[in-house]
Parts: structure tokens; sequence; C-alpha cells
């Protein structure tokens, strides 16, 4: 992992991947009643003509990556199959946090099981369709399209965090 | 104006444009804890030479149809605006998630800057304009704008697309 301070123009301390991962890990950052999904990350993608399309979307952080479901129809959906290059991004409490990475959809029975569960868990009544590979609820956001939804995980290469309240900080990690 | 209905399968109704600006034409707060998940956060994505997206969040403000916000020329997202003016901005407030896409281009007109400039003091950061009237500085910004002179841009929404996120809910894109 390389790690660099961006924030060292204004003399601030380097932020530690360790600690922003807990945060990802902990109740505040996972699915929940308020965002059953998770919370409120956007996702940037890029369109055929390579313009960018970024969507609002809830997002996960699970096993060391991010994991979010769509339509193969949505626009978002449609983008990832042509080109995985993606960017997330949130504001928590206390960073903004941008995410490089590679979105791959992921089928095979097991994982889609557990991460179904997970979102379960935090009240999105969603199961596992009669494929066993994909997802189906009786309600998502609108942007999602109709079911069946798929799973993807994001592979992440890099991410930057600013630490919003004091001491402060801004830095960049590269996987 | 063409308005879509993105929310047809929930039997939600269209959403009125004037809406959101009105929202956006009031106060969006970019402070800890005062709106939106936790804060307001102005996101900007634009595109790498690679083609890959960027995306970083700016502080910005909507005024007179567009968002306005500044950079370094020398950051990443400033370099992308000079190579490809193409970019998506999103924002969450309490009564909707926003995007918007369209090109953003550098102000430099005088006049434009001055009055970015008495925005964003008047939002809480001690700007002037610098020598050359054509841009902005102050003795700090944010790490990811750079060091100054930080230039203004204004995006121009050509599309745009609102979901709501209280009751009754909705969404809508409309084409500019």
């Amino acid at each position: 992992m390389d790690t660099k301070n961006l924030a060292d123009l204004y003399d601030l301390p380097t932020l530690e991947w360790d600690r922003v991962e807990a945060h990802l890990e902990s109740d505040e950052a996972k699915p929940s009643e308020e965002n059953p999904t998770g919370k409120d990350w956007w996702l940037a993608t890029i369109d055929a003509d390579g313009g960018p399309h970024v969507a609002g979307i809830g997002a996960m952080w699970h096993d060391g990556a991010l994991w979010f479901t769509t339509g193969p129809k949505a626009r978002k959906g449609r983008n990832v199959e042509r080109d995985p290059r993606c960017t997330f991004s949130v504001a928590t409490h206390p960073y903004h946090l941008v995410f490089e990475g590679h979105a791959t959809r992921v089928d095979d029975p097991e994982t889609v099981a557990t991460i179904v569960g997970l979102w379960a868990d935090g009240g999105w009544p969603a199961e596992v369709d009669e494929t066993g590979r994909a997802i189906t609820a009786p309600y998502s956001a609108p942007s999602a399209g109709p079911p069946p939804w798929y799973v993807y995980r994001v592979g992440v290469r890099a991410v930057t965090a600013l630490l919003i309240e004091d001491p402060g900080g801004a830095t960049r990690w590269t996987f | 104006m063409d308005a879509k209905n993105l929310a047809e399968r929930y039997d939600l109704g269209l959403l009125d444009w004037s809406t959101i600006t009105t929202r956006l034409d009031g106060e969006i707060t970019q402070a800890p804890g005062t709106g939106g998940p936790d804060r307001h956060t102005w996101w900007l994505a634009t595109i790498d030479p690679d083609g890959r997206p960027h995306v970083t969040g700016v502080g910005g403000f909507w005024s007179d149809g567009g968002l306005w916000f500044q950079t370094g020329l020398s950051t990443r997202k400033g370099r992308n605006l000079t190579r490809d003016p193409r970019c998506s901005a999103n924002l969450a407030t309490v009564e909707f998630d926003l995007q918007i896409e369209g090109e953003a281009h550098l102000v430099d007109d005088p006049d434009a800057v001055a009055a970015f400039v008495a925005e964003a003091v008047a939002g809480g950061w001690p700007a002037r304009v610098d020598e050359s009237g054509r841009a902005v500085t102050a003795d700090f910004s944010a790490p990811s704008a750079g060091g100054p002179p930080w230039h203004v841009f204004r995006l121009v929404p050509e599309r745009a697309a609102a979901l709501q996120t209280v009751e009754p809910g909705g969404a809508t894109r409309w084409t500019f």
C-alpha cells in the first residue's frame, strides 16, 4: 500500500487507512433502517460517449471491497458492463471518501446469498431470486430499474479521504 | 425543457424543476451537522486522461442557473476540465438527491470573478480577487484545491435528475 499526504501544504498529519476501514465497518456506515442499502453513496461511471454519469446508490464495505446492486438495464448497469472502471464517493461523519475501482458482477450463489443477507439485515426486504444468482425485492430505488438486480463487487485500487473535523487532513492510499 | 418521469413504476408523479432550483437558491450549508447526510457536499465528477471517472468534493454554490466552484488549474479536476469540460455534479439534501450534467468552463471575467468572491466571503471563506483580477486567492482553501491562484468555473446543466427523498417521493430527469 502506498500512502500520500495530500495536505502537507497545510502541515496536516497523514491519515491512517486502518481508522478509515474501521469506520467503514462500523455500525454508522452499515446498512440500517434509515439507509437500508447503505449510506448515501454516489457512483460515477462512464457513458458510451466517454462522459461521466453519476447516480446516487446504496453501497456497503464488506470483506475489503465495496458492494452494490443495480438492474442490467439501468444506465449505471450498462456502463459498468461496458467499462468496469468506476468511482464511489460518500460523505460520512467525519470523512469525505472517494474510492476508485473496477466493478465486477458476482453471480456465485453463495456470495449473492451473503450479500443479500447483509442488505436484509439492514431492513431492505431483498432476497435471492429463483436463479440463485441475482436479487429481487418488492421495491428498490426507481433508478435501479425493475428486478432482477445484479450484485457487483468493486475491487478498490485507490482511496482518498478528507478528514472534516479537527485536526483535518487529506490522504490518498493506493493498493 | 423536457421532463421524464423515472418513477412511474411506483405510481409517483413528476417532480418540478423549479422546486429544485428554489431549494438550491436557498442556503446549502457545508458545515457538519447542518443538513443533507450530515452536511451538504457537492461532488464533482470529471474525466481523467485515460477515460476513468474522477470524483472530488468541491465547495460550490448555485447561482444564476448554474453551479459555481473554484479550483487550481494544476489539480486533477482543473486539468481534467481544461482538457474535457464534460462533468457531473451531485448534491444530497434532505428533500432530494440531485445530479446535474453539462460542461464546466473557466470564468475569468473580472465582474463575474468579483461576484464569485463576494458569494464566497458571504459563505464564510475569506477569499479575495487576486492581482490579475481574473482569479481568486486566500490564505487557505481545501487541500484538494492546490495552492492559489484558484480559478472560477461555472457548470451549466444540460441534463439533470432528481430523486425526492421525502414523501411522496418521485424521480424525474430533465433535459434543457
